[in-house]
């Protein structure tokens, strides 16, 4: 009898391809997704080059020599010749100053800008007051500003250890040569910490601001969620059919493309309230500065909730049956999430999967969120994803119209 | 009965193949006011794609359906107006109230306002639902739940009703109450065609019968009709008797198809006696739908 129960189950399993996938093929898919995420990701040894800008106040050959050494170092990437920050800089030859590095961390430019504060060459050669590195960072991303700061660090101890050499070097010349002798018998004392407080890291993103991060962790969650209920509003399509309520709906006054005109109002009228909710939580519990950004909010939600709203359509036209539809919709929802950014920060994953990611409207959805409330960014800064999301959500719904004829007829 | 000079709905050699597969072929009849006319055929017949096609939802590869003289077309709101669908499936809401679905489906069958209140408080009144009205429609029985599906569909006030298998899985106090419903909408003048695999419903309740089997139309008419021109106007006589000897007697039942019964069932009794049988139980009945259907396709309407 056990047996013809677990015979049963193995009989629906087999005869259900779907839920065959999502038993044993969709957990692999996962596992790869968060493979590459960590595996080429953070702790790999790969993470993506933290993009950096060199700002060198002290303007000496001994700052010059230490942004050199910086600049050489695999784990950053100097963003001076970006096409993304050219057009900040009146002429390229021009030097970079603090303000204009600020700006360009700000906008999301950079993760990190160095900054050599002047009198550094005096420091570290006549120890007249203490070498100022200040790294002025960008916490939206925690990993970058403690990878540039290790990198700064390491450059300074090289620095440092090089001029030390040399002031030796020169000292030498000075004695005589027995005592050059016994001095070179000594064992090399050092102590304390040649670069101490040298390196200061400033948030120049969150200052002020009462949980900046949870901002981001809200829209991420949010935008899942607004994915999920959506393809559960979608199912009701199928629902209908099944049922034959579509055929009746169908043979009223009612013509289809009014129908889905109708569920995708609806999907994206429910998903903007579920943001809405969602954010006046984070603000009510978290203190999250959401009433002070609501005109970017609803420039970021409504594109972010019409996408969700046309993707849910779309996946109803295309599938024939609720069951399908709950599979087809489970993989879709969280590999976007995964991959855009909903689940795990994008900044952790390698430069190419975070390309990949923006093939998910979740990563430009929360790109723009993230500029809404983590980088207070101007409203018309958010065009392009505003735009690209625009562009998602008019394509799906125009291809699920399509797919809609089949219910026409 | 008598029917008025023009049909409503008129079919007329309608024709539709669903790839290779024809699921109607030359189909014809036509529907008069205030007449309740069955479609009645086996599974796969073509019921159900002709109700779609008269719904302006299936177009036809050939032939036509004119509502009131006029072609159907396809998604003409007009038309639609005057059609009440109502599919065989409880193409209800389960989790909206009575009230609440017939608000919905009257708001899409294009009535509003005042009217829409109105026609709410009769429908419930027609179907006996006014006390279950705030109830969810999934908490209602099987017959209550047919009743709200069938209220959705005339909301508008349609003068062609579509009926696809309306009686489907109800008890027969539902099944009744269903039929009065449908008196009620005759007598107003709505036209009512349904589809049943339920001969005795036909034969009962509808005015005229169109029987059609492969796509095709085999047989239209009234009952009698149908019997004078298929099995004729024989009447079937059953007789039982007991046969045997002491040890062993046992029923036995005889049926013989009597065309003039004054004269014949008195030569049926007699030789009944003669062979010394002591006639028990007998049964002089009509040709029923089911013989009509058996003499024109031989075979039962199946489920």
């Amino acid at each position: 009898m056990i047996g013809t129960i677990i015979r049963i189950g193995w009989l629906r399993l087999r005869n259900n391809p779907l839920d065959l996938v999502l038993t044993f093929v969709v957990p692999i898919i996962f596992f790869s997704i968060f493979a590459l995420i960590f595996g080429k990701g953070i702790g790999s040894g790969q993470t993506a080059a933290v993009k950096v800008l060199f700002v060198d106040e002290d303007n000496t050959v001994i700052s010059k020599q230490f942004m050199d050494d910086l600049q050489s170092d695999t784990g950053l990437r100097d963003v001076t010749t970006d096409a993304a920050f050219a057009p900040d800089r009146v002429a390229t030859d021009e030097p970079i100053t603090r303000e204009v590095a600020t700006n360009a961390v700000r906008d999301g430019k950079a993760k990190v800008a160095i900054v050599v504060a002047a009198g550094f060459h005096e420091a570290l050669w006549f120890g007249d007051g203490e070498p100022q590195v200040s790294l002025l960072a960008d916490s939206s991303d925690q990993i970058a500003s403690q990878l540039a700061e290790a990198t700064v660090r390491r450059a300074m101890g090289r620095q440092v250890g090089k001029i030390e050499r040399e002031k030796a070097k020169r000292k030498m010349k000075l004695l005589s040569e027995k005592a050059r002798e016994r001095i070179g018998s000594l064992a090399d004392v050092r102590t304390g910490d040649p670069i101490g407080n040298a390196v200061a890291v400033e948030d120049v993103m969150a200052s002020g601001k009462v949980n900046p991060r949870i901002s981001m962790y809200a829209a991420g969650i949010a935008v899942l969620f607004v994915l999920f209920s959506a393809s559960s509003a979608g199912a009701t399509l199928l629902e209908e059919q099944e049922s034959g309520t579509l055929e009746r709906l169908l043979s009223s006054q009612l013509s289809i493309t009014q129908l889905l005109a109708g569920k995708w109002l609806w999907i994206a009228g429910v998903g903007f309230v579920q943001l809405v909710l969602m954010f006046l939580w984070a603000q009510l519990v978290f203190g999250v500065a959401f009433l002070s950004h609501i005109p970017g909010f609803t420039i970021m939600a409504v594109p972010t909730v019409a996408a969700a709203a046309s993707l849910a359509i779309l996946l109803a036209t295309v599938c024939k049956s609720r069951n399908q539809l709950n599979g087809v919709a489970l993989i879709i929802v969280l590999t976007m999430s995964a991959l855009g950014g909903s689940m795990v920060p994008r900044y952790i994953m390698s430069e190419e999967l975070q390309q990949v990611g923006l093939i998910t409207f979740n990563a430009w959805s929360l790109e723009g969120f993230e500029k809404v409330f983590w980088r207070d960014a101007p409203l018309l800064s958010l065009w392009p994803q505003v735009a690209v999301l625009a562009v998602a959500s008019v394509v799906m719904l125009a291809l699920a119209l399509l797919f809609a004829n089949r219910w026409r007829r | 009965m008598t029917y008025s000079t023009s049909p409503l709905l008129s079919i007329c050699d309608a024709n539709k193949s669903y790839a290779s597969h024809p699921a109607l072929r030359g189909v014809s009849f036509n529907l008069w006011p205030g007449e309740l006319l069955a479609l009645l055929g086996p599974n796969g017949a073509g019921k159900t794609t002709l109700i779609r096609a008269i719904c302006g939802r299936h177009r036809l590869d050939g032939g036509s359906v004119e509502l009131m003289g006029e072609p159907i077309q396809h998604g003409d709101r007009r038309q639609r107006a005057m059609l009440g669908f109502v599919p065989q499936e409880l193409a209800i809401y389960p989790d909206l109230t009575a009230e609440q679905n017939l608000d919905v489906f009257g708001r899409l069958h294009g009535v509003v306002g005042s009217s829409l209140k109105m026609k709410i408080e009769e429908v419930l009144r027609w179907t006996q639902l006014e006390s279950r009205r705030h109830d969810r429609a999934g908490s209602f029985s099987g017959g209550m739940q047919r009743r709200l599906n069938i209220a959705c569909g005339v909301l508008h006030d349609p003068m062609v009703l579509l009926l696809d298998e309306p009686t489907v899985g109800v008890d027969p106090q539902s099944r009744e109450r269903i039929f009065e419903m449908l008196a009620e909408l005759k007598t107003r003048g709505t036209a009512v065609l349904l589809t049943t695999h339920q001969l005795d419903e036909a034969e009962a309740r509808c005015d005229r019968i169109v029987i059609i089997d492969g796509g095709q139309t085999i047989a239209s008419g009234t009952l009698a009709e149908l019997v004078a021109a298929t099995v004729g106007d024989t009447r079937r006589l059953t007789v039982q008797f007991q046969d045997g000897d002491d040890a062993e007697r046992y029923l036995v039942t005889e049926t013989y198809e009597l065309a003039d019964v004054a004269n014949e069932l008195p030569q049926v009794l007699d030789a009944t006696a003669r062979k010394g049988k002591v006639v028990e139980g007998l049964k002089l009945s009509n040709p029923s739908l089911q013989d009509v259907f058996l003499h024109l396709t031989g075979r039962e309407l199946r489920e």
